[in-house]
């Protein structure tokens, strides 16, 4: 449930194709790291989401204002 | 969420000057007397019913630290179980391993909870209020996640077993009943509050109300937002913490639900109840809910979750205001009267 809530925040929500990117780069990052570092589990979302918020607090792609 | 606190009627007359304002707010009213003489009562009238009102404590102890942060600064948070599951983790693990005195272990959990409050208040400084929902929200899930994983520390799925309390200040053990427990958890919430209250009638407090209303205009009156936010964090963070260490120290257990999503939903919904930002809405939030939860899950065992949705629903259709006043309607000549009477 919460991951769609995850994606939007990293994506930016200024904008569709944030979120879409945002969904496509997480998915990614999520099933390669259960597949290589399955130890880790779900700790790569978790932490992906909370370094890209440091560094870009209103998203991945969001308009620059 | 956006609950004003109730209008106080003695406020409308003439503008008062700075530090007679600063004075006059922190007076006590009488609704407020009432209401911790008859928590401290409850010792005597209800001996049966302690382990219940030693929940609603800790409940409304923890909803208060929300408040603290929600009410005050603005800052919208969902992951506060974060730090009540730090100070029950902690508070745990010092009973287990040697430091089983609660009163110095309550203190040491605070402190736990509130270096960890500290270094993520760092993380909320930017950003909107979803940016900080979900930073809020990922710290807790991933301590969620490293307490299930370091299960040689904390128990992992099982639980932290072998905790054991000793008496408070080498004196008083915990009873069956709870009752010393309720007296233990009640003083501790109750200087707490009077910290908390000192606080927010402080200038820091109206400080920290500058910034939930207008952060930019906050600025630029001269209010350094980003310390005052990381200051409020991280007391926050404490009261939180210590709660959770009442909460391990009272049932002599701790798992990995105090650190759930759905304890730090609670605590809002509490305060949804309650209403934020006058320091009471945690704990009579807390006392409704807690009794609602009780009462409906006697009456339908089934079907409680249902009539919980429900009645919240409503509760924020209506709008609490509202019926609060509706409610009040037929006592309204004899709160007058106990208002006129005020010295």
């Amino acid at each position: 449930m919460l991951y769609f809530l995850i994606v939007v925040t990293v994506g930016g929500t200024s904008s569709l194709t944030g979120p879409l990117l945002a969904a496509l780069l997480l998915g990614v990052a999520d099933v390669m790291g259960k597949y290589l570092v399955p130890q880790l589990g779900a700790f790569i979302i978790y932490a992906m989401m909370l370094c890209v918020l440091m560094i870009r607090p209103q998203g991945l792609f969001a308009r620059g204002r | 969420m956006s609950a004003n606190p109730p209008p106080m009627p003695q406020m409308a007359a003439e503008p008062l000057s700075p530090s007679a304002f600063l004075r006059a707010k922190p007076a006590w009213r009488w609704p407020e007397i009432l209401f911790w003489i008859s928590a401290f009562g409850l010792i005597l009238l209800l001996p049966n019913r302690h382990l219940l009102l030693n929940e609603i404590v800790i409940l409304g102890l923890f909803a208060l630290s929300l408040d603290l942060i929600l009410g005050y600064a603005g800052i919208v948070s969902l992951g506060h179980a974060a730090f009540f599951g730090v100070g029950a983790y902690a508070a745990g693990l010092l009973a287990k391993h040697g430091i089983s005195e609660p009163v110095t272990g309550l203190v040491l959990s605070g402190a736990a909870a509130g270096l960890v409050g500290l270094l993520a208040s760092f993380m909320i400084l930017r950003g909107t209020d979803l940016t900080r929902l979900m930073v809020t929200l990922g710290v807790a899930l991933i301590l969620h996640e490293l307490a299930n994983r370091l299960d040689w520390i904390t128990g992992g799925a099982d639980g932290l077993l072998g905790v054991s309390v000793g008496p408070i200040l080498g004196r008083f053990d915990f009873d069956f009943a709870g009752t010393t427990a309720y007296v233990y958890s009640l003083t501790t919430a109750f200087l707490l509050f009077l910290l908390a209250r000192r606080i927010v009638h402080s200038p820091f407090g109206l400080s920290l109300k500058a910034l939930k209303d207008n952060r930019l205009r906050a600025a630029t009156i001269g209010i350094a937002p980003n310390r005052r936010i990381v200051a409020v964090y991280t007391l926050a963070a404490v009261y939180a913490g210590m709660a959770g260490a009442l909460l391990t120290q009272t049932t002599q257990f701790v798992s990995l639900e105090v650190l759930d999503f759905a304890r730090s939903a609670d605590a809002l919904l509490v305060l949804v109840i309650g209403g934020s930002g006058y320091l009471y809405g945690g704990l009579i939030g807390a006392i409704a809910f807690k009794l609602m939860k009780d009462t409906l899950s006697a009456m339908t065992p089934a079907y409680w979750i249902f009539w919980m949705g429900f009645i919240l629903v409503i509760l924020v259709l209506i709008g609490r205001d509202r019926l609060v006043t509706e409610l009040a309607r037929p006592f309204a000549p004899l709160l007058r009267w106990l208002a006129g009477s005020r010295p």
